[in-house]
């Protein structure tokens, strides 16, 4: 762990970078003010990479020992992520078990479809479905058709009905009629 | 939102000028004469602290702290009272 006082301006602030801290210019009257951010970043860092060195020991392959503070900062990043994800993987792993062919989400929230219970609230159980798909309409019209008298008779019957009253018209020699 | 006290209307109401340090709100006479002997004589010196520390709150109140022992309600005041008069002119 580096010591911010004896950093320079550059690296100081270079440092304070990498905890997200976009530092204004280290001048005089700032120096002390940022040193302080910074040792109070590492402190509370080093607090979790003490937590995360146990878990680190239990996912990483043993590839701590490598060398390289880029590594060491790496594998801190990676025990915090770990830290995060830890608590989750438990739920995770009693979902699948339960339901093997689940897809998994981004959000991690799943929803399975209930089957709509057969014959519960007025959902009536059709075991077997008319082989021509008619409308409920059409079969209110068919069914009024059936009980009028079909149109061909109609008008065979206005027909005959208009020739006798032309017979009629024509026999009465009379112009008594008007 | 709290209320601002008159000294604060008084500062956030003008461009600050030449106005002395204990002209800003939570600058009393005893906190002014110490950031005076620090160097801070004029607001504008203590603006200028402001300003270098990007208007962070955290950091600005950390320094007037250090620099002249002010407590938590002197420090909300003097940051409070410059953010707004960098708001309004700046």
């Amino acid at each position: 762990m580096p010591d911010p006082s004896s950093l320079t301006d550059d690296d100081l602030m270079a440092m304070l970078l990498k905890y997200g801290v976009k530092a204004g210019p280290i001048v005089g009257s700032t120096r002390t003010l940022y040193e302080r951010k910074l040792k109070k970043l590492l402190q509370s860092d080093g607090h979790d990479r003490l937590n995360g060195a146990e878990k680190a020991a239990l996912y990483s392959d043993g590839e701590e020992e490598e060398s390289g503070s880029e590594k060491q900062e790496a594998v801190e990043q990676s025990a915090q992520q770990e830290n995060s994800q830890f608590p989750q993987e438990p739920v995770k792993d009693i979902l699948k078990d339960l339901f093997p062919d689940t897809n998994t989400t981004p959000t991690g929230i799943y929803a399975t479809c209930r089957r709509p219970i057969k014959g519960a609230a007025q959902r009536p159980i059709q075991y077997a479905y008319p082989d021509t798909p008619i409308s409920p309409m059409t079969l209110q019209r068919q069914e009024v058709e059936r009980r009028l008298v079909p149109i061909q008779i109609q008008i065979f019957v206005f027909l005959i009905v208009a020739c006798i009253v032309y017979v009629l018209f024509v026999n009465v020699e009379d112009a008594a009629l008007f | 939102m709290s209320s601002t006290s008159q000294k604060h209307r008084d500062f956030v109401a003008e461009p600050m000028g030449e106005k002395p340090v204990m002209a800003l709100a939570g600058i009393g006479d005893v906190l002014g004469k110490r950031l005076a002997d620090k160097g801070f004589d004029k607001a504008y010196v203590v603006l200028g602290q402001f300003l270098v520390l990007k208007k962070d709150e955290e950091l600005f109140r950390d320094w007037l702290k250090e620099i002249s022992g002010a407590n938590a309600k002197q420090q909300g005041d003097c940051y409070g009272c410059l953010k707004e008069w960098c708001d309004a002119f700046l």
